[in-house]
C-alpha cells in the first residue's frame, strides 16, 4: 500500500471549544488507484489530508506513506519526506506570483537546478498543454491553466502519493475533467493519488470513492 | 529572492531607504565630526603659526637688540645699589659726563648724565622722581649717530605718564614744583614703573633745587654698539678704565620695551592659541554628545523601520510560505531567503546611504572633504548597514520560518 491511515482521530481544541475534525478514521490506497473522499464541507477533508501530508499530526492513529510513518520522522527529515514522498494540489493553487511558470513548477524540485529536473518540469507542463506559457507568470494565466501548472509542480518529483484538495473547486465542468483526468492518469501510473471534493462531477473519474461525514468515514464503493 | 524583490519593489525600497538613511546620517555625522578636526587643525596650525611668527619677532628684536642696536647701559658710583637709601647716595662728578665722551670709546654713541632723587612734592601732596638732565653730551666718536635724546629747555619739564595723567597736565600747562615754576615741554607716553613717575628738568634746575651742585647720579650709556656676544663685557672693561670708581650696569631701553612687548604679544597669542583649543575641543565633545544620541537613536529607528516592513512581507508571504513549506522547503531554507533578503537590503542600503550622504555633503562642503574616509568607510558602511538589517529582520525572518503550514492552508 501507498498510503494507510489506521483508526486516525484528530480534535482541534480553542477557547473553549472541541471540533471533533476525524474520528477513527481508516483507509487505503494502493499504487494505481485514485481515491476520492467526498463530503460536505466542514467534514473533515482537508484535515484527513494535511494529516496525510505530514503537516498535521493527528491525535491517535496511524499514517503510512510508502512504508514511513511521517510522524516518526525528525523534523527535518519529515520535510525531506514531504519533498520526495508527496504531491501537493490546492483549490486555491497557491502559485508563486513572481515566479513564472516553468519557476514554480521547478521550486518544488529536489533537484531544481539539474537538467533532469528542468527537463521532467517542461515535459510535464507540455503533456498539460503549458509549453507556450513556460515564462508566464501566474497572474496571466486562466484559472484552469493555473491549476494544471499546480499539478505539474506536484508531479515534478514523481512523488508515490498525490493529495489534492479541492483541485477543481475553482474550475469549469471542461477544465475539471482535464485536471480529475490528469490526476487519474497520474495514479494509473503506478502511483497513488488521494483526492478531497464535495463535487459529484469529480467522482466519476475515481477507481474508488468514500464519503466522510463529520469526520466518520460513511460508506465505500468502487467504480470503474 | 530578487524576483520577490521586483515583485514587492515598494517594500525593499522603504526598507532599504531606512538603511541608507541611517547609514547616510551615521557616516554623514562622522564625515562632518572628521570636517570639524581637519577645519580645527587648520584654525590650530594657524595660530600656531602665529606664535611662531610672535615669537620669531621677539627673537629677532631680542637679536637685533643685542648685535646690531646695542646695549643701554647705566653708570653709577661703584658703591651705589639698588638698595642704597637716597640719603646715602653716592654721586659722581659731573666732569665725567665729558671725559666719557671724550674717551674714544668706539662702543660708545650716545652719554646722558643725570641727577635723580624721589622728592616730596608739597604742592601736590605726593612723592615723584626728579630726574636732572642736559641731555646729549657730544660724543667724541667717528661714527657718531644722531642724537637720539632730546635736551629740556631752562624752566620746562617732561612729564612721565603716570604724572600728567594724574594731574591733568598738557603740553604748555605751567605748575608749580618746591616753589619753582615749569612749563610742560612734552607729556611722555608709557615707559616703565620708574620712568612713569619722573618729573624731567634741565639738570642745572635739579641741582639747585637738590643743592648738588656739580654732582650727577650717573650717566646713561645709550644705544651702546655690540657685535660679538662678548660685546657687553668690552664695554664694560672700556668704561671702567675711563671712569675709576664706576659700575657699568644693564640699562634697559626701547629695544627692551619693544622686546617686552614682543614677548607679551606671543605670549597673549599662545594663550589665544590654547583657548582656542579649549573651544574646538569642547565645541567637538559637545558634537561627540549629539552623535552619541543621534546615531542610536537613527539606528533604532531604521532598526525598528526594517523590522517592522520585514514583518509585513512575511505577514503577506504566509500563503506562499506555507506552500513552500508544504512541498518540502525546510525552516532554515525559508530563514535563510528572509536573511538574504535582509542582507541585499543591507548591501544596497548602505552603499545609497554612503554614495548619498557623501555627495549631500560634497555639494555643502566641497568635494574635497569627501574623500577623507575612502574605501575604508563605504566597507564599514557596508558592514554595519547588513549587520543593522540582519538583527532587525532576526526575528521576523525566525517567524516566517515558523510559520506552520497546517493552519495557513486551512485558513485560506
Amino acid at each position: 500500500m501507498t498510503l494507510q491511515v489506521r483508526q486516525v482521530s484528530k480534535t482541534y481544541r480553542g477557547a473553549g471549544k472541541c471540533v471533533q475534525a476525524l474520528l477513527d478514521v481508516s483507509l487505503q490506497v494502493s499504487p494505481g488507484e485514485l481515491l476520492a473522499v467526498h463530503g460536505a464541507s466542514g467534514s473533515g477533508k482537508s484535515t484527513l489530508l494535511l494529516c496525510c501530508g505530514g503537516l498535521l499530526m493527528c491525535d491517535s492513529g496511524e499514517i503510512i506513506v510508502d512504508g514511513l510513518c511521517p510522524y516518526a520522522l525528525g523534523h527535518r527529515r519529515r520535510t525531506a519526506f514531504r519533498a520526495e514522498k508527496v504531491g501537493f494540489v490546492f483549490q486555491q493553487f497557491h502559485l508563486i506570483p513572481y515566479l513564472n511558470v516553468l519557476d514554480n513548477v521547478l521550486a518544488a524540485s529536489v533537484k531544481r537546478n539539474s537538467p533532469p529536473s528542468r527537463e521532467r518540469a517542461m515535459n510535464l507542463l507540455e503533456q498539460f498543454g503549458m509549453h507556450d506559457r513556460l515564462r508566464h507568470f501566474p497572474g496571466e494565466l486562466s484559472v484552469g491553466e493555473r491549476q494544471r501548472v499546480a499539478l505539474s509542480r506536484a508531479m515534478v518529483n514523481a512523488p508515490p502519493l498525490i493529495l489534492a484538495d479541492e483541485p477543481t473547486g475553482n474550475l469549469d465542468p471542461k477544465n475539471s475533467r482535464v485536471v480529475f483526468q490528469a490526476l487519474r492518469d497520474y495514479a494509473e501510473s503506478g502511483k497513488a493519488v488521494l483526492v478531497v471534493t464535495h463535487e459529484d462531477v469529480s467522482l466519476s473519474l475515481a477507481h474508488r470513492t468514500l464519503m466522510l461525514d463529520r469526520g466518520r468515514l460513511e460508506n465505500q464503493e468502487s467504480r470503474g | 529572492m530578487i524576483r520577490e524583490i521586483f515583485h514587492r519593489k515598494a517594500v525593499f525600497i522603504a526598507g532599504m531607504l531606512a538603511v541608507a538613511l541611517s547609514v547616510g546620517i551615521g557616516g554623514g555625522s562622522f564625515t562632518l565630526l572628521r570636517v570639524f578636526d581637519r577645519e580645527t587643525e587648520m584654525i590650530l596650525q594657524a595660530k600656531h603659526d602665529e606664535v611662531e611668527l610672535a615669537w620669531a619677532r621677539f627673537r629677532d628684536d631680542v637679536r637685533r637688540s643685542m648685535l646690531e642696536l646695542g646695549f643701554n647701559l647705566i653708570i653709577v658710583h661703584k658703591e651705589q645699589t639698588l638698595s642704597t637709601p637716597d640719603e646715602e647716595t653716592r654721586y659722581l662728578p659731573e666732569t665725567y659726563a665729558d671725559t666719557l665722551a671724550t674717551a674714544g670709546l668706539m662702543t660708545i654713541n650716545h652719554v646722558l648724565p643725570f641727577l635723580q632723587k624721589q622728592v616730596w612734592w608739597e604742592e601736590q601732596k605726593r612723592w615723584v622722581t626728579l630726574y636732572g638732565t642736559p641731555g646729549e653730551v657730544q660724543v667724541n666718536n667717528p661714527a657718531r649717530q644722531v642724537p637720539i635724546v632730546r635736551s629740556i629747555r631752562p624752566g620746562h619739564a617732561s612729564l612721565g605718564r603716570g604724572i600728567h595723567e594724574s594731574l591733568g597736565l598738557r603740553k604748555g600747562d605751567r605748575f608749580v614744583m618746591m616753589g619753582r615754576e615749569f612749563v610742560v615741554q612734552d607729556c611722555r607716553l608709557a615707559e616703565g614703573f620708574q620712568e612713569d613717575e619722573q618729573i624731567r628738568i634741565p639738570l642745572d634746575e635739579a641741582q639747585q633745587m637738590l643743592d648738588k651742585p656739580g654732582l650727577i647720579t650717573g650717566l646713561m650709556a645709550i644705544n651702546c654698539v655690540c657685535d660679538d656676544p662678548e660685546g657687553l663685557a668690552k664695554i664694560r672693561s672700556a668704561v671702567s678704565a675711563v671712569l675709576p670708581n664706576t659700575h657699568v650696569r644693564e640699562h634697559r631701553g626701547n629695544m627692551v620695551v619693544r622686546a617686552e612687548e614682543r614677548s607679551r604679544a606671543a605670549r597673549e597669542t599662545e594663550a589665544s592659541l590654547e583657548r582656542e583649543r579649549r573651544s574646538r575641543a569642547d565645541l567637538r565633545t559637545r558634537r561627540e554628545t549629539f552623535n552619541a544620541v543621534l546615531l542610536p537613536s537613527v539606528l533604532l529607528v531604521a532598526a525598528l523601520w526594517l523590522g517592522l516592513m520585514t514583518w509585513m512581507n512575511v505577514h503577506h508571504r504566509r500563503g506562499e510560505i506555507a506552500i513552500l513549506r508544504a512541498i518540502g522547503w525546510t525552516e532554515g531554507r525559508v530563514f535563510r531567503l528572509f536573511l538574504g533578503k535582509a542582507v541585499l537590503t543591507g548591501v544596497l542600503g548602505g552603499l545609497v546611504g554612503y554614495v548619498g550622504g557623501q555627495l549631500i555633503l560634497a555639494v555643502h562642503l566641497g568635494f574635497s572633504n569627501v574623500q577623507l574616509y575612502g574605501a575604508g568607510m563605504l566597507i564599514v558602511s557596508i558592514l554595519g548597514a547588513t549587520m543593522l538589517a540582519l538583527l532587525a529582520s532576526w526575528l521576523p525572518a525566525s517567524l516566517a520560518a515558523r510559520v506552520d503550514p497546517a493552519v495557513v492552508l486551512q485558513q485560506e
